[in-house]
């Protein structure tokens, strides 16, 4: 009997999955703030998917806040170019690999599970440096 | 007086020097604890664990293979590294809802969770629904799988309904792995039968 409920409940809520390509999303955004993707650049408006290999790009007073699919939180402060060079997570076992490359400005940063998978999983870069991230919360500041 | 300006030109040397190169303040976590840490992990230092920046309100240049922290204390933020967290999304929050053994159908009392999930929604802007399901430690782990899925596939299909836009959840199945109640094998336990839903 309850197998039976089981199956026809399961027939009513199976719905395709969606392609979850899409790595994180925009929360907020002000002034000048955009999604450079593939030589392209789009508006960073609240509510946009983002991709491995997006640079955010703010220019002045521009601020951009995203938060990612392992719950890793950015903000990206005003002038700034932040590339997300890889984003891989697997959520069934929520490790992954992350790295972002800080070319100018600033980034605010709440690291999320791929940080917490594996030593270094997560790396950020400089133009000076390249650090691992074992799981906090800091600021990194690339001035022009 | 004299020792507060000293403080104050001492704290600005610091942040000068901070503004020469590529800089990393470390700050505590959300949680006000200081377990945080970085470490330069350059192959060209030669040193496979890498320097570890650890302490929170920390100031370090980020140059060279040996890195300097400076404690600067919470008060030595800049407006703008101020405004950069303040500026952060909100943590993700955290719903869980219950259901009768080996079903997709809700335990009494869940119910009332779905108006609250909405609303939180709602308040969040370009927010996103992630649904984990699990089960108990009754029957078979691969049936388990299976069962938390559809666990999970149910209420996604409930929120639709309800208007909920369904590109933005998503869903996955844990089965009776990462158990709420740590339960032996074949143990019955509401606690663990549940989804679990992170408004991001």
């Amino acid at each position: 009997m309850r197998r039976v409920l089981l199956v026809s409940l399961s027939l009513l809520a199976m719905t395709a999955q969606p392609a979850w390509a899409d790595i994180g999303r925009v929360k907020k955004t002000a002034g000048a703030a955009q999604i450079e993707r593939k030589g392209t650049r789009i508006d960073a408006a609240v509510g946009t998917s983002l991709l491995p290999g997006d640079v955010l790009v703010t220019g002045k007073g521009g601020q951009i806040a995203v938060a990612f699919a392992d719950n890793t939180r950015f903000s990206v402060g005003p002038n700034s170019r932040i590339a997300v060079d890889k984003f891989d997570f697997d959520r069934t076992t929520r490790s992954g690999a992350f790295e972002t490359r800080v070319e100018r400005g600033s980034l605010g940063v709440v690291s999320g599970q791929i940080a917490k998978s594996r030593r270094d999983a997560m790396k950020v870069r400089t133009p000076t440096s390249l650090l691992g991230v074992r799981g906090t919360r800091f600021i990194i500041n690339v001035p022009q | 007086m004299m020792r507060a300006r000293g403080l104050s030109i001492a704290l600005l040397a610091l942040t000068l020097v901070g503004c020469a190169g590529p800089s990393l303040l470390l700050m505590n976590n959300e949680d006000g604890s200081n377990e945080g840490a970085l470490a330069v992990i350059d192959e060209k230092c030669g040193n496979p664990d890498g320097s570890t920046i650890a302490g929170s309100f920390t100031r370090t240049r980020l140059s060279g293979c040996a890195p300097r922290p400076k404690g600067v204390g919470e008060a030595a933020l800049k407006p703008e590294e101020r405004s950069l967290i303040a500026n952060l999304p909100p943590p993700p929050a955290r719903f869980t809802m219950y259901f009768i053994p080996d079903t997709t159908v809700l335990a009494p009392g869940s119910e009332g969770m779905i108006d609250a999930l909405a609303e939180h929604f709602k308040a969040r802007p370009g927010a996103e629904l992630e649904i984990i399901g699990y089960t108990d430690t009754v029957g078979k782990p691969e049936y388990n799988l299976t069962l938390s899925q559809k666990r999970a596939d149910e209420i996604k299909g409930r929120l639709v309904q309800l208007g909920f836009p369904a590109e933005v959840i998503t869903t996955t199945g844990r089965g009776e792995t990462e158990l709420r109640f740590p339960t032996p094998d074949e143990t019955e336990n509401g606690g663990n039968r549940r989804v679990e839903i992170i408004v991001r």
